[in-house]
């Protein structure tokens, strides 16, 4: 399984063939710059900003096409975005 | 984790108020800053006529959606640059946007695209005058949303700046004691003199997390990838920090720029300022007739300057 860096944190990425995973983990899709994760669960949404040493001000994580807030536990069988506001040059 | 209003479950945790909203009280809370924005500031009214300059990105779609939402007369400008799949995509969005939501309202999209009208994109032109894709596409859009709110005889111009561009700008100006840019550096700027369109921005009191939640939970449909020219501008570095600054010291931004709009406003009256020093210092200029402080305004000498190198090949 490859890994890769966000922020300061190491995070395993998808695998070439899902299939060979011992066990499932939330798919993580990091806009700006755009990156696909996996992530073990449960966590709570704070605690995956944490892990991914994101900043809370920078950032709304999105559950499906629903915003939810910081104390959401987010599980293995969620398909998580985690979007950047920050714009403008 | 309740919503602090009504119990409801919270979709978003504000820090800075100390409060948790659910969906139907940020919309509320949403509203409510943009009207009393557009209140203090004089902006406009439900009569004006209303030119929303828009890039398909979260705030201008946003902005947009909410005079919509509010009872105001607004159509939109958007400026195509055309920076290739980027400027392709934005403008999907701004086309959907209109058919979707703002054509229900009656209002009109306006487009304007930079290679068609002007010859070239605008890092073409920015290779071709030498200057930054940035400053080069800022001359652009300012000149362009400008020249059509006079021609198209609306009365105000309204720009999706938030609490942290506005707050990311003042640090910028004050690091490098720009006090000439601090005086300008308000919500509403007077249509000083003829050629000039007032210019205004209803959403200084939301920082940009408050409006992408508000784009979220009311599924519009706006770009997210950021613009490629925009990598690695001090704009972004001057966010970067404010936000770390913001999770260490909830409030932070809204202190740093609402204390500076209430001191300037304790200073003078702004508009009145601004307008007196317009006339003393700005004429038309001699090529387009846009207000300027020089004999040729910046646009036209730009390009000017473009025309030659290209003839030179």
């Amino acid at each position: 399984m490859k890994t890769v860096e966000v922020g300061g944190s190491t995070v395993h990425c998808k695998p070439a063939c899902p299939g060979l995973m011992i066990r499932p983990a939330m798919k993580v899709l990091v806009s700006n710059p755009r990156q696909e994760l996996e992530v073990p669960g449960p966590t709570r949404v704070q605690q995956l900003l944490k892990r991914l040493d994101l900043t809370p001000e920078a950032y709304l994580v999105i559950r499906g096409d629903e915003l939810v807030a910081e104390d959401t536990v987010l599980e293995d069988t969620d398909s998580i975005e985690i979007r950047s506001v920050i714009s403008g040059g | 984790m309740r919503c602090r209003k009504c119990a409801h479950p919270a979709v978003i945790k504000m820090p800075r108020h100390n409060i948790s909203l659910c969906k139907d009280c940020l919309t509320e809370f949403v509203h409510n800053q943009v009207r009393r924005a557009v209140k203090t500031h004089r902006m406009f009214t439900t009569d004006d006529r209303i030119l929303v300059a828009v890039s398909g990105g979260k705030d201008s779609l946003t902005l947009w959606a909410i005079l919509l939402k509010l009872g105001y007369r607004a159509d939109a400008l958007y400026v195509d640059l055309g920076i290739g799949e980027y400027s392709i995509q934005s403008r999907q969005k701004v086309q959907r946007f209109t058919d979707t939501v703002a054509a229900t309202y009656q209002a009109k999209l306006h487009v304007h695209t930079v290679e068609q009208e002007q010859g070239a994109g605008i890092r073409e032109l920015a290779t071709l005058v030498h200057r930054p894709t940035c400053a080069t596409c800022g001359t652009m859009k300012r000149y362009q949303f400008n020249r059509v709110a006079v021609e198209k005889d609306y009365d105000v111009m309204a720009t999706g700046h938030n609490l942290d561009d506005e707050a990311a700008r003042l640090l910028g100006n004050v690091l490098h004691w720009q006090t000439d840019y601090l005086d300008k550096q308000t919500p509403a700027l007077p249509a000083s003199l003829g050629g000039f369109a007032k210019k205004v921005k209803p959403l200084y009191r939301l920082t940009e997390r408050e409006i992408a939640a508000y784009a979220v939970i009311h599924h519009i449909d706006y770009i997210v990838d950021e613009c490629p020219m925009a990598k690695g501008s001090k704009m972004l570095a001057y966010k970067h920090a404010l936000n770390r600054l913001e999770t260490e010291s909830p409030g932070t931004k809204h202190t740093f720029y609402l204390t500076f709009l209430d001191r300037q406003a304790k200073q003078h009256e702004t508009s009145g300022k601004i307008a007196e020093q317009d006339r003393q210092h700005l004429r038309p200029c001699t090529i387009c007739g846009q207000p300027t402080s020089t004999e040729v305004c910046s646009y036209c000498q730009m390009m000017a300057k473009a025309a030659v190198a290209a003839q030179r090949g």
